[in-house]
């Protein structure tokens, strides 16, 4: 996945500028930087969530298996259907937990047997199939903060998407959630490519194999995790790192 | 000192007698509908009018008020629906809004003159219980949409976000997830607009009912009788038809059905307000 010269504008705010970035496929790339840099909406142009805002303009091309999805004869809907998202908040619908997990295959037309089996899989994944496999038909608001999140993750990986963006995850989670969520994602590393939006420079080091470093808009350093951390080539990026500013 | 302590005193007084007006109308209300308890007999339920029972209205008033049900339940929701969910807040909108809450504050007689020229006249449709059914959707309608509303404004935009980031389109996102969640929200504004229609005498004055009629309504285009409408005969043009112990069941027969409908309304209501409250 590859971002080509992306700018993207509410109203008349100019949110990203001109942002290059080339996301390595099957790797866990992580997005840094300060409050109200544009890592969120960087995040959400990548599955054209972002036009869901009012008075947004995007300008530029994100590619995706060599085709640029903001081109005029694709559905965003296609789009998001092949890139999962997980959020800051944990979001299940207000339905059960098995409701939550099939809802993106339902809405792909698929039905019967199939459901459970992938249910069973995705909950597998996320380790939370011998926790609830007895509660299924349970509201997924009876789950812990922790466990909705992980739920939200089942859901998003039960289609098989290719990418997986994650604003925040652990953001609204207690240390020990947040280290069981930052195991799962280093589990699916493998599998799926992976971009995650955090404010938490340490989870960005600890989980992540690339980083990109945003400023005003702007992407301001590039690179394998190790490498920008530890021998930054930008001052900005070094000062961030330090502490100077965030 | 003594001023203030006066003024005390008076106000405490004029409270505790509004107070106590309200206790003695309520009560005597209580007192008024008793002297018909001894008239709710199955046969009095069940016989026809020409037998001094009310069958005809009693099944009159579900006719109405399921017929008119019918048709403001899904045009009242799918405006709720348009509002919310597609319309962008502009002029326009703000216009529906403003339009939807005065027409909530039009008085029913006027809504019974409308549906009389509009519905029995213009569109000929006659004094009938098909004009009742549309005169009675155009009075409920406001009071629909604004409880599917209030209850679609209640359900998080990150639901919806949730839905669209998994590649629902609108319609999917709206079927799925918006339309059950916000099925409580569809019961209550139903149940309240049973309620109205039950006990709504004004409007169906003109559109739907002919005291002549005999025996149920056999199409949409027959007249209907209904509780109100036969209590305000009875009273007004026929005293001495029933007994008076009989025209106070007969409006016992109506409190009691039009204050169960609100009370399971409000039960919904608060049930929903619980489970939302703790989920969110």
């Amino acid at each position: 996945m590859e971002t080509i010269n992306l700018n993207v504008w509410y109203g008349k705010l100019h949110v990203l500028k001109d942002v290059n970035l080339k996301i390595p496929s099957g790797k866990i790339t992580a997005i840094i930087g300060p409050s109200g840099c544009g890592k969120s909406t960087l995040l959400k142009s990548l599955n054209r969530l972002v036009e869901l805002i009012p008075e947004t303009r995007v300008q530029g091309k994100v590619m995706l298996n060599g085709h640029n999805i903001y081109d005029s004869n694709i559905d965003p809907i296609e789009v998001r259907r092949r890139i999962g998202m997980v959020f800051q908040k944990p979001n299940p619908l207000p339905k059960s937990i098995f409701e939550n997990v099939v809802f993106g295959l339902r809405i792909r037309g698929i039905r019967g047997n199939e459901l459970h089996e992938r249910v069973k899989k995705a909950l597998e994944v996320v380790g939370l199939w011998n926790d609830i496999k007895n509660r299924l038909r349970d509201s997924a608001f009876n789950l812990s903060v922790g466990q909705q999140q992980r739920l939200c993750i089942a859901r998003a990986i039960v289609t098989e998407p290719e990418v997986i963006l994650m604003d925040e995850p652990c953001s609204a989670l207690d240390p020990i959630s947040t280290a069981k969520i930052e195991e799962l994602i280093t589990s699916l590393r493998s599998k799926y490519t992976i971009v995650i939006v955090t404010h938490n420079i340490q989870q960005a080091y600890r989980i992540s194999d690339y980083t990109a470093f945003l400023y005003m808009g702007r992407l301001i350093e590039f690179g394998p995790t190790k490498q920008l951390f530890e021998r930054p080539k930008e001052k900005l990026t070094k000062a961030y790192l330090s502490g100077t500013f965030g | 000192m003594r001023r203030f302590n006066f003024f005390g005193n008076l106000m405490l007084a004029v409270c505790g007698f509004s107070t106590a007006v309200l206790l003695v109308i309520f009560g005597y209300i209580c007192y008024l509908l008793t002297s018909g308890v001894n008239a709710l007999r199955l046969n009095f339920l069940f016989s026809s009018i020409l037998d001094n029972g009310i069958f005809e209205p009693l099944i009159g008033t579900f006719y109405l008020f399921s017929g008119a049900t019918a048709i403001v339940a899904p045009l009242g929701t799918l405006t709720a629906i348009y509002m919310v969910e597609y319309s962008p807040r502009s002029k326009l909108t703000r216009l529906v809004d403003n339009a939807i809450n005065n027409l909530a504050c039009v008085p029913s007689i006027i809504f019974g003159m409308f549906g009389f020229t509009f519905f029995c006249k213009f569109m000929g449709l006659g004094i009938s219980m098909l004009s009742g059914w549309l005169t009675m959707a155009c009075m409920m309608l406001p009071i629909m949409i604004r409880s599917v509303e209030e209850i679609l404004r209640m359900i998080p935009e990150s639901v919806r976000e949730a839905a669209l980031a998994l590649g629902a389109t609108k319609w999917q996102m709206i079927s799925y997830v918006i339309l059950p969640s916000a099925m409580p929200g569809i019961l209550t504004g139903i149940i309240l607009s049973i309620a109205r229609i039950a006990g709504e005498t004004a409007a169906v004055l003109f559109t739907a009912c002919f005291y002549t009629m005999r025996g149920l309504p056999k199409t949409p285009l027959d007249p209907i009788l209904t509780l109100t409408y036969y209590l305000y005969v009875m009273i007004l043009f026929k005293p001495g038809y029933l007994d008076p112990g009989e025209v106070f069941g007969l409006a016992l027969v109506l409190f009691l059905l039009t204050t169960t409908l609100s009370s399971i309304a409000f039960a919904v209501r608060a049930y929903y307000r619980l489970r939302w409250g703790r989920c969110m």
